[in-house]
């Protein structure tokens, strides 16, 4: 854990406790605004669209409700103004979000209203960060001939530990490319959080979220074998959870900024 | 000019800013000027006939949808847009390919020779169109030729059928932003079915990706089941981001391919005729010039501007910025359907089916909720059907006739000299009402419930699914209005379809609200041919 040096850097009153978010409402925001991401992107499978409105618009509750547990008697709070832009970005995105079409362009707006929203507080400017650069980066993917190139090298790297994990867990040969997206959102947190250490553990925290994907899409592949693959689609919000997971670790390594 | 170079020294950040908001107000006002309607440029279609394709229309000689052929219907479609359609035969040459903006090539089997190739991508290397639609597991021994065929593009067919985690692709495509996608923007608008899933290498990249879909394997030895394997997933199989279509700039042109041939066949093109088939032509036949490289470059130099300035500024500057551009980019993700290009097209007038006065109605084969065998009923009575939700006034202008099928929201009154066929039940009175006052109509309470004429009156009729009686005022004398009423179906006496003229205005009620579904009328494998034959009458009567 990283200790802060000012006692009390954010004048909200709470010197001496150990810096916010923690442990449980970080995962909780990162878990939500995953929720947020992905529902805007339609990425949690093949749910209809009301499902991925819903998803979006509880995303958007779990990320104020965790913004608050994490910030008892924090000096931040949403304006009423932010609040509003908020729902009217999500609302717009939802509008956006058919069958799955990538808009990222939304998604800009929307996270430049979370920044809005509440700024500097630890693990909102950090998955502003993240879900900005993500939706940058979905962008370019999805308008670009070469980034497609880079992202679907990328996805084959992920297929190919997903294989290696597949062989080594279940005894079988597994071709996966499903959540490259999670993983990459993953990965930027990961790149965000702890650029601060040196190199070797720095790769390490990266070689573990590919781990993770690929343990992900191994089972996810084990449960499609087995129940089918719409059933198993269904799923797509545990692969979610552990990444949020992970992420809200790694914000909580996070040193404060400023 | 020092003044500038002074300021600019000076205050770099803002006349970067400033200069980036020019440049999203341009682009907020570019996009709001694309927003509307397009009219695509009128251009030469070209249908190549070497593979497996037909010129087959529904017909009266044989009913059912597996026997209403694949594209005979396309021309009449490319006509509607304003476009040419020829077909091609035998080997290409340059000459041939003269003229030509887009040449569709559909399932070939053909062994192509250096000439053939050389006149194909020379045309494509000279601007112009190429559209290639293959289909799953080589069904039709197509994938020799597709893979020699798209080699120069580095795409390539797999022996393999795409499937989907849910039905018909619902939410489970990742459709990437290009000009050709931006009308799909409701499930299954593309009308992509099963086929093969694609490999993009070298300068391809996909278009429409089956995010959530598989790679089932092909079966040499399925030869009865068309070659598909088990639609399983295995644990071989490729699982998720398989490509089902792809693109690829060659020379001065693009090339646009599908691993699927469904979304251009005849029951296909009245969902997607006037928005995604419109805009695979338009983006095909306009070459890749430079003013739209640099439209897309202001894109992405707007993505990297609004993130940074999101990203590492503080205050209300980067979120007014960033409003901008979402402005920008929602006006500009908003198209219009494309124009309709005339009323007659080869002698064949304009049918709109109003599909979004029912939200049951979907875009299936052969069930309750499908009109497939509309369609064909249409088609054979000189009819080019288009499904429309909410057609727009230009859109009924064009049209000769409206149809409603159990229309649960309200009908717009009826243009002059336009006929209206409606289905409709006492539950769709509401919605009906106003277009019934005009001709004196109702439909009573009676249920006559599954009626047949042919059972009970020992002669050729109709089977309704769920009839009731019409009322008209000409039983109770008190029609003075010159309004002519004609009994086309009746049970029992009691009228069960009546076609009402008054003067210009042509009206046909038929009182069941599952008539014209596919299940009462015809499938892909089943026809009702009683119920056909009644449709032809009626439609007859409506010219």
């Amino acid at each position: 854990m990283i200790r802060e040096e000012n006692p009390d850097p954010d004048q909200s009153g709470n010197a001496g406790k150990r810096a916010v978010p923690r442990f449980v409402p970080a995962t909780f925001f990162c878990f939500a605004a995953a929720m947020v991401v992905f529902g805007a992107l339609n990425s949690f499978g093949p749910l209809d669209l009301l499902a991925n409105k819903l998803i979006m618009l509880g995303g958007v509750l779990g990320v104020m409700a965790g913004w608050r547990a994490a910030n008892p008697g924090g000096a931040e709070r949403p304006s009423g103004r932010g609040i509003i832009a908020m729902a009217a970005m999500v609302l717009l995105a939802t509008h956006w979000c058919h069958n799955g079409t990538t808009l990222p362009w939304l998604g800009v707006a929307m996270l430049a209203s979370v920044q809005w929203l509440v700024r500097g507080t630890r693990g909102f400017d950090t998955l502003c960060r993240v879900s900005t650069g993500f939706l940058l980066l979905a962008a370019l993917i999805a308008s670009n001939g070469v980034a497609w190139k880079i992202y679907d090298c990328y996805q084959s790297m992920l297929a190919a530990i997903a294989a290696a994990v597949g062989s080594v867990l279940f005894n079988s040969e597994v071709h996966v490319r499903l959540w490259s997206d999670i993983a990459l959102y993953s990965l930027l947190v990961a790149a965000i959080t702890c650029s601060h250490l040196r190199p070797p553990r720095y790769l390490l925290v990266l070689a573990g979220v590919l781990l993770l994907y690929g343990v992900c899409a191994a089972g996810f592949s084990k449960l499609a074998l087995q129940w089918g693959v719409e059933d198993a689609s269904y799923c797509s919000v545990f692969p979610i959870a552990a990444f949020a997971l992970v992420n809200g670790c790694l914000i909580d390594l996070e040193p404060k900024r400023g | 000019m020092k003044p500038l170079l002074t300021s600019l020294k000076k205050h770099p950040v803002r006349i970067a800013v400033a200069l980036l908001f020019a440049l999203a107000s341009l682009r907020l006002v570019t996009a709001l000027a694309d927003s509307g309607e397009t009219r695509p440029r009128p251009g030469m279609v070209a249908f190549y006939e070497g593979g497996y394709v037909d010129r087959i229309s529904p017909n009266n000689e044989q009913y059912g949808g597996i026997n209403s052929g694949m594209y005979g219907m396309f021309p009449e479609y490319c006509e509607l847009l304003g476009h040419h359609c020829k077909y091609l035969n035998g080997h290409l040459t340059r000459d041939m390919l003269k003229g030509v903006d887009v040449l569709f090539i559909i399932n070939p089997q053909t062994n192509w020779s250096r000439v053939d190739l050389d006149a194909i991508w020379h045309q494509v290397a000279e601007g112009h169109g190429l559209v290639v639609l293959g289909d799953h597991t080589d069904v039709v021994g197509t994938q020799q030729s597709l893979n020699d065929l798209l080699r120069p593009v580095s795409i390539s067919f797999n022996f393999d059928a795409g499937l989907f985690f849910k039905h018909e692709w619902k939410n489970c495509m990742w459709i990437l932003s290009n000009p050709v996608t931006r009308h799909l923007d409701s499930p299954n608008s593309h009308r992509i079915s099963i086929g093969a899933t694609l490999k993009c290498e070298g300068v391809a990249r996909p278009v429409i990706v089956g995010k959530y879909g598989f790679s089932d394997w092909g079966n040499r030895w399925n030869a009865a089941g068309a070659y598909l394997g088990d639609y399983r997933y295995n644990a071989n199989e490729n699982i998720g981001n398989v490509p089902l279509v792809a693109e690829a700039e060659y020379g001065k042109g693009r090339v646009l391919v599908f691993g699927d041939t469904s979304p251009f066949q005849n029951f296909e093109l009245p969902w997607n005729c006037l928005d995604f088939f419109s805009d695979c032509i338009a983006y095909t036949a306009d070459p890749p010039t430079l003013s739209r490289r640099l439209g897309g470059g202001t894109d992405m130099v707007l993505i990297l501007s609004t993130a940074g300035l999101v990203l590492w500024r503080r205050g209300r500057l980067p979120n007014v910025f960033a409003g901008l551009v979402a402005l920008g980019m929602l006006a500009a993700h908003q198209p219009g359907r494309n124009h309709l290009a005339g009323t007659n097209i080869s002698g064949k007038k304009i049918a709109i089916v109003d599909v979004g006065c029912n939200p049951r109605i979907n875009s299936g084969h052969g069930d309750d909720r499908s009109i497939d065998g509309l369609f064909s009923s249409l088609a054979r009575n000189n009819y080019l059907p288009l499904n429309l939700p909410s057609p727009r006034p230009d859109e009924v202008t064009n049209a000769s006739l409206l149809v409603y099928m159990a229309p649960e929201k309200e009908v717009p009154s009826q243009p002059p000299g336009r006929a209206a066929l409606v289905f409709a039940s006492p539950a769709e009175r509401p919605g009906i009402r106003p277009l019934l006052e005009e001709y004196n109509l109702d439909i009573t309470g009676v249920p006559l419930g599954f009626a047949t004429d042919a059972g009970l009156t020992k002669k050729e009729g109709p089977t309704y699914k769920n009839a009731y009686a019409i009322g008209y005022l000409r039983d109770t004398g008190t029609n003075d209005t010159g309004i002519r009423y004609e009994i086309l179906g009746d049970f029992k006496g009691l009228p069960t379809a009546v076609l009402a003229e008054n003067g210009a205005h042509r009206l046909c009620l038929v009182a069941d609200d599952g008539f014209a579904v596919d299940q009462n009328l015809e499938g892909i494998f089943t026809a009702h041919t009683n119920n056909i034959q009644f449709m032809n009458r009626i439609l007859n009567k409506l010219q």
